[in-house]
């Protein structure tokens, strides 16, 4: 049996049934495949041994589809347990382009996660990204539409800078190898921010916010799994050890806490949740030791499922009562009982209650960063983790579920979604108390560490009581903010407004010029093309150097003009 | 969808039914006393057993119960009166693309 699936990818099987799921009108049938797909791709990688497999020659460049080493085991496994669960949570929908797309963008991320170079990575990097806007457009509104353009456009500039970078970097190395790529070359700067962007910087990070809370109800969680943490991947790969990654990390832990706060949009604020988390895995990452490689892979795996576990009780709620504004809800523990249970299962995990599975995953990282004698990050990353139990642990619950109860009598979530948030909530809480399980994956074997001792728990709890009393006195004394229908403004203004307006009155700037300047600016395009011939041709500058200078320049170029276009669009 | 809204006993789901209590002004009034005297024992545990920490200042006494609380109220306040002072905007600003209806 394990022979039948040994050496193949666990990223094929998932892509293919994607692509037939794309074509494929019956319903059961797609559903067969989003639920068959991650189970083969789990045999699949069951059968994996370490080592690397999947070498392809393909203009001119060997691509390596299938490195199987410590890094990649566990980043890949929690991809196909996410892909079969968004399976699961999706059963009910009825909707081909959800289904095709969750499938390719799942298989396209552990594409990149198995990739040994950094074309193979592009590749990928592009499935993702082109495929999960679908599962934004698939919210089928003006909102929808607007914010998967400037998705697109944001994750099609990650791609040019990643290609770009690459291409420098491999000229300037020698060598497309996916391994340590560090700052000390431009090439190494362009991915790092292709890197970044993806990963959700400070500053980079506003696609999140405004994208993933327009997508579907099935959409917003599978796109919650893959694309952030792909990055996070690739950096751990690429950038471990890099300074610049603690403090950059440290901000995303700390900056997503003040705007969840005000948040009246419960997906949104899982949104910028996620970005706080996200910065808990990159400081992880910047320290780069073992046990800090460890942690962020740790906290990418349990966060992975508490995410996705919050993402689907938010994603019942907007089915069931058709919002999830915190001003609109309220009391719904009394129609939707499992489905808040299985919220608080995910709250507390992501606060890293001891027995949930933030517990044992989150601690390693500030142990790591405390270690390293990081004292003030330290204290960020603990002054986060309160901040991270008043947005995902507290708020997310207690306005949807609790709180003052707004009269909605809705039905339960679907037994599917039911079933989904079940396995996801035992899961949290099966790794935070058989942690071994966990620790068995990490990476780095040898970075031994006990979550369980009298000391971390006594401080855990410490933590978490207080910043829970400190919630219950500010809501008594009338101190609390209350929720209200209202948005905030983050750096999407400076291409939402300010971008726009300038690119506009840019534009009626360059058409009237042209116009004037008619045939001065034939002339001027004819001599330019005829010295891009010459740079780029096949007997051009660029193209003696690499072999497929000109196919990776070209394939540059026509992304720019997708971004331009989409940009544009929007 | 919803239903229209109605707060008629017989459409609360039967699971939640032995947990109404968790609406009830007594218990919603103890929660800041529960949590007061746990926050206050859980600090006082460190007066009797010494945590080793890697870093000396989180040795403290109650170090992470005050931090909790204060870092719990940094980001209330921040919040309130940073992000929604200075960059709240009224639901319609993105040309009404605010709503999830």
């Amino acid at each position: 049996m394990s022979e039948l699936f040994a050496n193949i990818s666990p990223a094929l099987p998932i892509i293919i049934a994607g692509l037939i799921a794309a074509v494929v009108p019956n319903n059961l049938v797609r559903k067969v495949l989003a639920l068959g797909a991650p189970v083969v791709a789990g045999l699949c990688w069951y059968s994996l041994d370490i080592g690397h497999y999947g070498v392809v020659e393909f203009g001119g460049f060997t691509l390596e589809t299938l490195r199987y080493d410590g890094l990649s085991r566990i980043w890949s496994l929690i991809f196909i347990i996410a892909a079969f669960l968004n399976g699961i949570y999706g059963l009910h929908e009825k909707d081909r382009v959800t289904d095709a797309a969750g499938l390719i963008y799942a298989g396209g991320a552990l594409g990149a996660v198995f990739a040994g170079d950094l074309m193979t990575l592009f590749l990928f990097w592009e499935v993702t990204a082109i495929s999960s806007v679908f599962l934004i457009w698939s919210a089928r509104n003006k909102a929808a539409t607007k914010a998967g353009l400037r998705y697109l456009a944001i994750h099609v500039l990650s791609g040019v800078l990643l290609l770009t970078g690459a291409v420098i970097h491999a000229s300037e190395t020698g060598s497309w190898a996916f391994e340590h790529i560090g700052l000390d070359t431009l090439g190494g700067f362009l991915i790092f921010i292709a890197f970044g962007i993806k990963c959700a910087f400070p500053f980079l990070h506003n696609w999140l916010q405004d994208a993933y809370p327009k997508a579907t109800v099935v959409g917003t969680v599978i796109l919650s799994a893959f694309t952030t943490k792909m990055a996070v991947y690739a950096l751990a790969r690429g950038f471990a050890g890099e300074d610049s990654l603690i403090y950059i990390g440290a901000i995303m832990t700390i900056f997503p806490v003040f705007f969840a706060v005000v948040e009246n949009d419960l997906r949104k604020v899982l949104s910028y949740s996620l970005n706080n988390q996200l910065g808990f895995m990159v400081v992880g990452i910047g320290i780069g030791t073992e046990l800090a490689i460890n942690g962020a892979a740790a906290h990418a795996f349990v966060h992975i499922l508490y995410k996705g576990l919050l993402f689907m009780s938010m994603g019942a709620v907007l089915m069931r009562v058709g919002t999830v504004k915190a001003s609109e809800l309220g009391g719904l523990f009394k129609s939707m009982p499992a489905t808040a249970v299985f919220c608080l299962v995910g709250s507390a995990s992501i606060s890293a209650f001891p027995l949930f599975s933030g517990f044992v995953a989150k601690s390693m990282i500030l142990a790591a960063v405390a270690q390293d004698g990081h004292w003030l990050v330290w204290l960020a990353l603990v002054f986060a983790s309160a901040g991270v139990l008043e947005h995902s642990g507290i708020k997310i619950p207690f306005f949807a579920f609790f709180s003052h109860d707004r009269g909605h009598r809705v039905r339960e979530a679907p037994v599917n979604m039911l079933m989904a948030m079940g396995l996801g909530a035992l899961l949290c809480i099966y790794l935070g108390v058989n942690y071994g399980k966990l620790y068995d994956l990490l990476p780095f074997q040898n970075a031994i560490y006990q979550p369980y001792t009298f000391d971390h728990v006594v401080g855990q709890m410490q933590l978490l009581i207080g910043a829970i009393f400190a919630f219950a006195l500010l809501l008594k004394i009338g101190a609390y903010p209350e929720e209200k229908r209202s948005v905030n403004l983050d750096t999407d203004w400076l291409y939402r407004r300010f971008g726009d307006g300038l690119a506009r009155w840019a534009w009626l700037m360059i058409d009237r010029l042209s116009a004037a300047a008619g045939n001065a600016w034939g002339r001027l395009m004819s001599g330019i093309g005829g010295r891009l011939y010459q740079v780029f041709s096949p007997m051009g500058a660029l193209s003696r150097d690499i072999p497929s200078g000109m196919l990776a320049i070209w394939t540059s170029a026509l992304l720019a003009i997708v971004l331009i276009i989409a940009y544009f669009s929007a | 969808m919803s239903q229209k809204p109605s707060k008629k006993d017989d459409l609360i789901h039967p699971l939640a039914r032995p947990f109404l209590w968790l609406e009830a002004d007594w218990f919603k009034a103890s929660l800041v006393w529960v949590f007061g005297l746990l926050t206050v024992g859980l600090a006082a545990i460190d007066f009797v057993h010494h945590r080793h920490e890697y870093l000396e200042f989180a040795q403290m006494p109650g170090f992470y119960a005050l931090f909790g609380f204060g870092s719990f109220v940094l980001a209330v306040m921040g919040g309130w009166f940073i992000i929604r002072r200075f960059l709240g905007r009224d639901e319609n600003y993105w040309d009404g693309e605010a709503g999830d209806e």
